[in-house]
């Protein structure tokens, strides 16, 4: 059963089951994208996760199918997240000149988690413009209508983000040397 | 890690965990169920208060509509304002947003 058929579902008979399927089929992305959006921080994430699903359950009827279920999911995840950033626990972004100084930053075997840890050296629109573009694989449109920005500022926080992320690897290859 | 190229970067920034694990769809449709729960009982709460009332005022009244207009004269302001909490209560309670 495709995407629409289930929404139709969940909408018009309110199928739970229907409902779950979709949750199946879309935590992976959701679940991912918030990991790199709080930095790995992982029980925030599946957290917000959560809200996301309940909201979009809530919401469903207001679903128009004018961009992909995937693209409006990720874009109430967008806005939790940053709804949630707001409130008084959430620690800010680090400079990425500190990155030298830090002792934390190794690069960790797991590769996840070395970037999501990376994130937090990102600006959140550069994290969720670099995340929508080479983790989601999203076009620019598509992360035009998440993010809200226009098409030029998506464009050009994805280069700084690339950038800086290729900066940030490279610089912590030599602490990976001196440490092993 | 070299990332030279843009093939590097989207191998670097690609999922590698598999995260699709029931429990967590069994946690959003617990939290749902228990969100519609909440509701329900509150709606029936509602239902039966509003029952009661209107029992209680047709019982004590020869004619039906006799609470309303005595209650309307005695205290109108309490009268509004148990319209606007009705009438609130109710647009609460069908929008789908508790």
């Amino acid at each position: 059963m495709n995407d629409r058929a289930l929404i139709a579902r969940v909408v018009v008979d309110d199928d739970q089951h229907a409902f779950a399927t979709l949750v199946r089929n879309y935590q992976q992305g959701i679940r991912q994208f918030l990991r790199r959006l709080t930095a790995g921080d992982h029980a925030l994430a599946d957290d917000l996760a959560q809200e996301v699903f309940l909201l979009a359950y809530k919401k469903l009827s207001n679903f128009r199918a004018e961009s992909s279920f995937s693209t409006w999911l990720h874009s109430i995840a967008y806005r939790s997240f940053l709804n949630d950033r707001r409130k008084p626990h959430y620690t800010h972004e680090i400079s990425a000149e500190l990155i030298i100084a830090e002792p934390t930053i190794t690069v960790n075997p797991e590769q996840d988690i070395l970037i999501e840890r990376l994130m937090q050296y990102l600006s959140v629109a550069e994290r969720t413009c670099v995340t929508l573009a080479y983790s989601a694989g999203m076009s620019h449109q598509e992360i035009v209508v998440v993010a809200g920005l226009p098409l030029g500022t998506v464009k050009s926080h994805i280069n700084r983000g690339k950038q800086k992320l290729i900066d940030l690897v490279q610089q912590s290859e030599p602490q990976k040397r001196s440490t092993s | 890690m070299n990332v030279s190229t843009e093939q590097d970067l989207k191998q670097l920034l690609s999922y590698n965990d598999r995260l699709v694990d029931d429990r967590f769809t069994e946690v959003v449709l617990h939290r749902l169920k228990k969100t519609q729960r909440m509701r329900q009982r509150i709606l029936l709460i509602g239902t039966l208060c509003a029952f009661l009332m209107a029992v209680i005022l047709v019982a004590m009244s020869s004619t039906i509509f006799q609470p309303v207009f005595s209650f309307t004269i005695k205290s109108p302001i309490l009268f509004t304002l148990a319209l606007i909490v009705g009438v609130g209560s109710c647009a609460w309670l069908t929008s789908n947003d508790i």
